[in-house]
């Protein structure tokens, strides 16, 4: 196998691999299917682009993961999504109840009341759980931006769902 | 595992279902992407390297090389732009045809046909009363150690010294004087020099000595009169205003024989009737005189020498009467201030512009011009003669924006090159 076909062949694979793990957090930032596809697919095509480089320095995953949460926070914003999709056919399961399926479009419409950064860091700092140092790096921000949109942010989620974060607390976070 | 972190893995439990990616698009995206970038880069590069070309290397080449292995044809065209050199070198041996000659303050250069300037002398002397022969090949100054009359042939670089020359400020050891306060001039075949010189002994300053430039002859020419320039080769105009309304004009051959008087009547009275020696200016080619007024006025007389009348008169302000009128083609100019700077200036009505603009800073008193030159065609420029600042430094202005390109070039490679966020506890 030529050289070129391996690289290939790698970056096939690791799309394969992580493309499940990506796309969860594609959505947590976008909260569109059709949004997170198209996040999705500019970073890749933007890992792609440098992916010998990439490689060359070990796991490509965390360089991915900074072009998502960038592009996400910087880029992707920009973009109005002109389709609004009423149902969300990802947020139900077969066989799950009514209140389950309840419980993540509310938590879906106030994650999409927050701002970009602001999602950012909640994603990183309670899906991924990240310290806040780690987030700061990841979003090329300072640790104290990180404090202060982690305040923010479940402040207003509290509002939006106060029942679903009746009983969180962020001493409950790493 | 917290209990938001367990909300949000609930949310996305189905998503993967319904996201659905396509990795050979992404890596054929990614190649394209990068050859694009790649090309960027290539052509940022190149122009970079284009603008430092057409900043520093283009005025270069485009500067006609030294003519020493030329035809032997002279200048055919002036500058219609001089501005501030990075380096002004000497004047090389061989530089070849040359258009002007520019005084700044105490120091003379030579400029070519392109603007492009050499430094004939960096003492602080003025004194050097240099003249430039018609066809831009010939220059002649007078050289301060030793006192030497200098002949230089631009395009073959071969030079003729003539000792014994001295000025009236000086000690009377030599055999001429040398008055640098008076113009100088060419035959219109450019073999002779009439300098302003006269013998010591007798200090009779109504003398002329003509300079054979081939060989260094001299011969003595006794003529009263200002001198306007040469009828033809072996005569010349000598002119007098004995009336405020009459010019006189003397025709006088190298022998000092009067040839032909010819009295030429003023359309409107000269306010000063002493025309001295930047006074008037004859051109054999329309066979005109150019006086002009050194009174209040600044009047421009064209007066046909054949028609006995005065065919035209023009007002013209800020004139400089210290520098000679002349002749740019069958045109008549003056000097005329633009700012600091004391250029030649078109005077007919219609047709009245600045020949040539010099950036403010060079201070340029009296140009001298080789006669073909000004009755060439101009050496236009990208900017014409405007005087703004960005027309000045282009150059500089094109290095800077080179050199904001790179540095901008630079700064994005830096900060899209890859990289790994580094966790602190990694």
């Amino acid at each position: 196998m030529e050289k070129g076909e391996e690289v290939t062949v790698d970056f096939e694979t690791f799309v394969h691999a992580r493309s499940a793990a990506l796309a969860r957090t594609a959505y947590l930032l976008t909260g569109d299917v059709h949004a997170a596809e198209d996040l999705l697919q500019e970073t890749l095509a933007r890992s792609a682009e440098r992916w010998s480089k990439i490689i060359r320095g070990g796991d490509p995953e965390p360089y991915v993961r900074r072009v998502l949460y960038t592009r996400a926070v910087d880029g992707f914003r920009r973009r109005r999504l002109v389709e609004v999709h009423t149902e969300h056919p990802e947020l139900a399961g077969p066989g799950d109840e009514a209140d389950a399926h309840a419980s993540r479009l509310v938590l879906r419409e106030a994650l999409m009341r927050l701002t970009p950064r602001q999602r950012a860091v909640l994603v990183v700092r309670f899906f991924e759980d990240r310290s806040e140092v780690e987030t700061a790096a990841l979003l090329g921000c300072s640790v104290s931006t990180v404090k202060s949109q982690t305040r923010h942010a479940l402040g207003r989620l509290r509002e939006l769902a106060p029942d679903l974060l009746a009983d969180f607390s962020p001493v409950e976070a790493p | 595992m917290n209990k938001l972190h367990e909300a949000l893995d609930d949310l996305t439990t189905y998503v993967p279902e319904h996201v659905q990616m396509d990795a050979g698009e992404a890596w054929r995206s990614g190649r394209r992407r990068r050859t694009r970038r790649h090309a960027g880069n290539v052509a940022a590069v190149v122009a970079v390297l284009a603008l430092l070309a057409g900043a520093v290397v283009l005025p270069r080449v485009v500067e006609p090389p030294p003519a020493g292995n030329g035809d032997g044809g002279g200048v055919t065209s002036y500058p219609t732009r001089i501005g501030h050199q990075w380096f002004v070198g000497d004047l090389p041996d061989r530089p070849g045809p040359v258009a002007a000659l520019i005084q700044r303050g105490p120091t003379w250069e030579v400029v070519s046909p392109t603007g492009h300037r050499w430094m004939l002398i960096e003492e602080d002397d003025a004194d050097l009363s240099p003249a430039l022969s018609p066809d831009g090949t010939t220059l002649v100054w007078l050289d301060r150690s030793p006192r030497e009359l200098v002949i230089h042939d631009l395009v073959t670089g071969e030079e003729i010294r003539l000792g014994g020359w001295r000025d009236p400020n000086e000690p009377i050891t030599g055999n001429y004087y040398l008055s640098t306060q008076h113009p100088h001039f060419w035959s219109p075949d450019g073999s002779k020099l009439l300098l302003a010189a006269s013998p010591v002994v007798g200090h009779d300053f109504e003398g002329r000595v003509v300079v054979d430039v081939a060989t260094g002859a001299l011969t003595e020419v006794p003529v009263e009169y200002w001198i306007a320039g040469w009828y033809d080769d072996d005569s010349l105009v000598s002119v007098r205003v004995p009336r405020n309304d009459l010019v006189r004009v003397k025709l006088v051959g190298l022998d000092g024989r009067v040839e032909r008087e010819v009295d030429l009547r003023l359309a409107r009275r000269i306010s000063n009737a002493f025309l001295g020696q930047w006074g008037a200016a004859y051109s054999p080619e329309t066979d005109e005189l150019l006086v002009v007024d050194r009174g209040r006025r600044s009047g421009v007389h064209r007066l046909p020498l054949t028609a006995g009348t005065e065919a035209r008169s023009f007002d013209v302000e800020a004139v400089d009467e210290t520098c000679a009128p002349g002749w740019a083609g069958d045109e008549p100019y003056v000097t005329r201030y633009q700012g600091s700077n004391a250029l030649p200036y078109l005077v007919d009505p219609g047709a009245e512009r600045f020949l040539v603009t010099v950036e403010q800073q060079l201070e340029s008193r009296c140009l001298i011009w080789a006669a073909d030159a000004l009755g060439g065609s101009p050496n236009e420029s990208l900017f014409g003669t405007s005087n703004a600042w960005w027309a000045w430094y282009w150059r500089e202005l094109l290095i800077g924006a080179a050199l904001a390109i790179a540095f901008g070039t630079a700064v994005l490679w830096w900060r899209r090159r890859p990289r790994e966020p580094k966790y602190a506890d990694e």
